[in-house]
């Protein structure tokens, strides 16, 4: 048995609102998915294992929609011991259940990269930001009326969401990653702010 | 004047404006159906008044260039067509109604017709007949991979046509008027209260 609870800063090269929230086609001019994902995990455990203060980080992407599958993931994980990366590597790689993990996992070439880094995370709701120095970074800002500049409150409710079920809106002022196989620098696009209570 | 709207238009479900982003393909068409429930003009009820505010933009609707139509209730009386008439045509009248008319270039002639309203939340259904006519029927939108119904709202408190929608599709979504004519069947479609007020 295992949960997690925390903050989750979500970025894609859709356009604001993101087309997989509706109808599972992105709504990104490249007609692919491309992700950069945070999970602050505030309070979390595995079995014996304490995971409250870690964070995961995860690059994604796709030739198409994520359901068509034929996609890439590189996780990073920042946490204190051994034993805290060995079991968010297994959460993560979709072997010890969940719908997210499961799901996305199952959507790869290969399981997903995991590796130990730092993630410097700031959450500060729809002015968040994350790097991870040797990947990349992204900032969120709110949306802004184009007609009165000013901030615009959108929330996305989905009761049967498996990543999050309210998710406010925000635009990715910076979305950038740099690793091989998974590459991109998107400026202007979609961005979240949620929180998550995972477990299985 | 407060009541139920159903809104629909050619956008792919979520419609892209809801985020600030442009429409799906890059103009729009689109309807608001609106049943007042309570709601009154100076000195004129409109409790039970249904219209349909409705037309094209060329680009994202903020940007102008708007042909703007008006559907009203043939079975409404005379005062209060008119009442919804200076509504539509906006120019200090209130929220959203100044919103939409500021960006209208071309105001279509209003046109009266029969407008049933079923109103049951996501699945709500409108049959216009008469000198315009407009079928639509809406529904939840289904997963792609699962095919289950998604359950979906949007909560926007600093929206203006509402803050709390229901969001789905149209199963119909065909209008059909003299001058404008258009079939967004499948796309866009929400459910929404709305409570709008002005001088």
């Amino acid at each position: 048995m295992w949960q997690l609870k925390g903050t989750g800063l979500e970025f894609c090269n859709c356009d604001p609102g993101c087309g997989c929230n509706f109808r599972g086609v992105p709504s990104s001019p490249e007609g692919n998915c491309e992700a950069f994902l945070c999970h602050v995990i505030e309070e979390g455990s595995d079995g014996d294992v304490g995971l409250s203060g870690t964070t995961i980080a995860w690059a994604l992407w796709w030739p198409g929609a994520i359901h068509d599958k034929g996609g890439r993931g590189h996780a990073f994980i920042d946490c204190e011991t051994d034993q805290q990366f060995a079991s968010l590597s297994r959460i993560v790689q979709g072997r010890a259940g969940y719908e997210y993990f499961e799901v996305f996992n199952s959507t790869f070439e290969e399981p997903t990269a995991v590796e130990r880094a730092a993630i410097d995370v700031v959450v500060d709701g729809l002015n968040s930001r994350f790097a991870v120095a040797a990947a990349g970074e992204a900032v969120m800002q709110p949306l802004r009326s184009p007609v009165s500049g000013e901030e615009n409150d959108v929330r996305i409710v989905k009761p049967g969401g498996f990543i999050w079920k309210e998710g406010r809106v925000a635009q990715g002022s910076t979305l950038r990653v740099d690793l091989p196989g998974i590459s991109f620098d998107v400026p202007g696009r979609h961005a979240v702010f949620s929180t998550f209570d995972w477990s299985a | 004047m407060s009541g139920e709207l159903l809104s629909a238009c050619n956008c792919d479900w979520g419609c892209p404006c809801n985020f600030d982003a442009p429409p799906t393909y890059g103009h729009c068409d689109g309807f608001y159906v609106l049943t007042v429930k309570d709601g009154s003009y100076g000195d004129d009820t409109l409790d039970g008044v249904t219209f349909i505010m409705g037309g094209h933009s060329p680009g994202p609707i903020h940007q102008g260039g708007g042909t703007d139509l008006l559907i009203l209730d043939a079975s409404a009386s005379e005062d209060q067509r008119l009442a919804i008439e200076m509504l539509w045509r906006g120019g200090g009248v209130g929220s959203p109604f100044d919103e939409f008319a500021s960006v209208a270039e071309v105001r279509l002639e209003p046109v009266s017709a029969e407008i049933k309203v079923a109103l049951d939340g996501i699945r709500s259904k409108v049959e216009v007949t008469g000198d315009a006519s407009f079928d639509l029927a809406l529904a939840r939108v289904a997963n792609p991979v699962t095919g289950e119904e998604e359950e979906l709202y949007l909560d926007k408190p600093t929206g203006f046509t509402s803050t709390r929608s229901e969001l789905g599709m149209s199963t119909v979504g065909r209008f059909r008027s003299p001058s404008f004519s258009v079939d967004v069947s499948g796309k866009y479609a929400e459910h929404a209260g709305f409570s709008y007020a002005g001088p």
